[in-house]
């Protein structure tokens, strides 16, 4: 009998590499073409412009506060997931990952519902303080946080199931109260998975379109991200948007080493 | 406050253990006294010391220190770990990872109000009171198995605590550092003046480290006392193979017990006891023979070998039988007997060899 055999240092059966081959192709295809058509000479004078700048300033401004508020919610809402005889852990789990799965569309969506002049808490807020939220860089913020914080969430849980409890028993025999065992002792001890964490959410908040649209508009200098920008300047000025796009991929692959400890040499 | 006026540890520990049974299990300490609680794997030891620290709720019983309840759930009280007055030494020490040795040590001080640097600087003494300033700023990875003991033990003892746990303090250590962390251990112990207890599962540790041994089997106290006691005269097979002795059950008659199975023990006249008795003797006090030996009145009992194992320069045999013990019998005896599994034997002991006890 005979048998399709790779000789040796063969990598395999051709119907495995060759849509192998094809799929990594295809993933760094696009950005080779990115690459091939950024106007690179014109790119400093691109960056200049002021709608340019104001996209990138209001991007790394608005992705900054929204991973910080991920930090701050996020943080102790992974905690209280894996707290032992929490009820209705499932059910609290599946809550928080259903942004995680549903089209940020949708979330900018339920955003307005919940927050827009006519939305459920929006309405009163607006009659009772003047404040309206949508179409403000606050909802940018607030959008961009939406779908960064169950990223966050579920690695800081991660790191929180995988972490020792017992040294939190050693804190508290020392005479740790339990606010001062989470400050001094278990927040320390999954630092690392803190730091995946926001980095992740950073990044998906940096590259949110969907949500924020919808809930936050696209008013050039207030509400208009780089994301946003791009997809708007590819009718008006495909240059800048080039610009714009290899701005976004520079922080991605830079996001990629910050990252690359954790993920990527495994 | 001097040792006399520390406080004292009195209560009733009743915890679920397993699906199987509970500790239940009455302990009292003396400050200054030094117990060591002891036990099988599984017999509730760590449940007791995690009972002790807080760490787990008692369901039943009471725990009081000095004039203050930690645990009374019949009262609904319960006193959290980090308001016990307690230091623990965990059996893998716990040492934060991410704290430097000193700060490692300080956290208890941190956490009852002192700034950080006054923290540190005491903390720091305790290093240097259990010979680890050189280490005050190593982190614990970077600390070998005798270190961080040291580490831990000065984290527990930093607090000034009325109850130190120690919970098998020795078994992370290997043969030659356990020697010498022992016998420092066994100085610092005879310093502190509240109430020690250390889980083991190690009669040498145990014996050398306490003034007094609480054995337990399967949640309930089996025998307590001086360790010299103990050693002497083991009320349970778990005590009778951790102190070496075979131990054997049985009825006092005169000069004589009666085993179970039917069988006699000669004992001296003198042992004036009536009633259910232990009856314990060293395996080398015990002869093998292959033909029934005559002479001076012995016990001679008939059994086949069913193990050979070596003990340090010499050899352990396991004989079955109507009465089955433990022998040692030297390497030359072994090789002249010719003996190996599966072979009979005689085994004799002499009367005055024999220690009888009332149960």
């Amino acid at each position: 009998m005979t048998v399709d055999q790779p000789r040796n240092g063969g990598v395999g059966p051709l119907t495995l590499t060759v849509p192998a081959f094809v799929g990594l192709v295809f993933l760094v295809g696009p950005l080779i073409g990115l690459l091939l058509r950024t106007p690179w000479l014109r790119l400093p004078e691109l960056l200049a412009d002021p709608a340019v700048a104001d996209a990138l300033r209001l991007s790394l401004v608005a992705s900054a506060i929204a991973t910080a508020l991920c930090l701050l919610l996020g943080v102790p809402l992974a905690w209280l997931l894996v707290q032992p005889g929490l009820p209705g852990r499932p059910v609290l789990r599946a809550l928080i990952t259903v942004p995680l799965v549903m089209p940020p569309v949708v979330g900018g969506v339920a955003l307005l519902m919940l927050l827009g002049r006519n939305g459920v808490l929006g309405a009163p807020l607006a009659a009772l303080t003047g404040i309206t939220i949508p179409f403000t860089t606050t909802a940018v913020v607030l959008a961009e946080a939406f779908v960064a914080l169950p990223f966050l969430v579920l690695s800081v849980e991660g790191a929180l199931r995988s972490a020792d409890r017992r040294y939190e028993e050693a804190a508290a025999t020392l005479g740790a109260d339990r606010l001062t065992v989470f400050r001094r002792v278990t927040v320390p001890l999954v630092l690392p998975g803190i730091a995946s964490g926001a980095v992740l959410a950073w990044a998906r908040a940096l590259g949110e379109f969907g949500a924020t649209v919808t809930f936050a508009g696209s008013f050039p200098g207030r509400t208009q991200t780089m994301p946003v920008a791009v997809y708007l300047a590819l009718e008006s000025n495909p240059e800048a948007a080039l610009a714009l796009s290899v701005i976004l991929l520079l922080v991605s692959v830079l996001l990629l080493g910050l990252l690359r400890d954790r993920w990527i040499s495994r | 406050m001097t040792a006399s006026e520390r406080v004292a540890l009195a209560g009733r520990l009743v915890v679920p253990q397993s699906a199987r049974f509970e500790l239940d299990l009455h302990l009292e300490l003396a400050a200054g006294e030094v117990v060591a609680l002891l036990g099988p794997n599984g017999a509730g030891k760590t449940t007791a010391l995690r009972a002790l620290a807080g760490l787990l709720p008692l369901r039943g019983g009471v725990l009081r220190l000095g004039g203050r309840v930690w645990d009374d759930p019949g009262r609904g009280l319960f006193l959290p770990p980090h308001r016990r007055s307690v230091g623990v030494v965990f059996q893998d020490y716990l040492l934060f990872p991410h704290l430097s040795a000193v700060d490692n040590v300080a956290f208890g001080l941190r956490c009852r109000g002192l700034s950080r640097g006054a923290a540190r600087q005491a903390a720091y003494q305790w290093l240097v009171r259990v010979g680890m300033a050189g280490q005050a700023t190593n982190r614990p990875s970077t600390l070998s198995g005798g270190q961080a003991q040291r580490v831990a033990l000065a984290r527990a003892l930093a607090v000034e605590p009325d109850l130190l746990l120690l919970d098998e303090p020795l078994a992370a250590l290997d043969a030659e550092t356990r020697m010498s962390v022992r016998t420092e251990l066994r100085h610092r112990l005879a310093e502190f003046p509240g109430c020690a207890l250390v889980v083991t599962h190690d009669p040498v540790d145990a014996m050398l480290l306490a003034d007094r041994l609480v054995v337990i089997e399967r949640g309930r106290l089996v025998q307590q006392g001086d360790p010299a006691d103990v050693a002497r005269r083991p009320r349970t097979d778990y005590v009778a193979r951790l102190v070496g002795l075979n131990l054997l059950r049985g009825r006092a008659e005169v000069g004589r017990v009666r085993l179970a199975g039917g069988q006699t023990v000669i004992v001296t006249e003198d042992a004036d006891l009536s009633g259910e008795v232990l009856v314990a003797f060293r395996p080398a006090a015990v002869s093998v023979y292959r033909e029934p030996p005559h002479g001076s009145p012995r016990n001679v009992w008939p059994g086949t070998v069913s193990s050979v194992e070596r003990y340090g320069g010499r050899v352990r045999l396991a004989v079955a039988g109507p009465v089955p013990l433990t022998a040692e019998v030297s390497t030359d005896a072994l090789a002249e007997l010719r003996l190996a599994t599966g072979e009979p034997v005689f085994a004799a002991v002499k009367a005055t060899e024999i220690d009888v006890y009332p149960v």
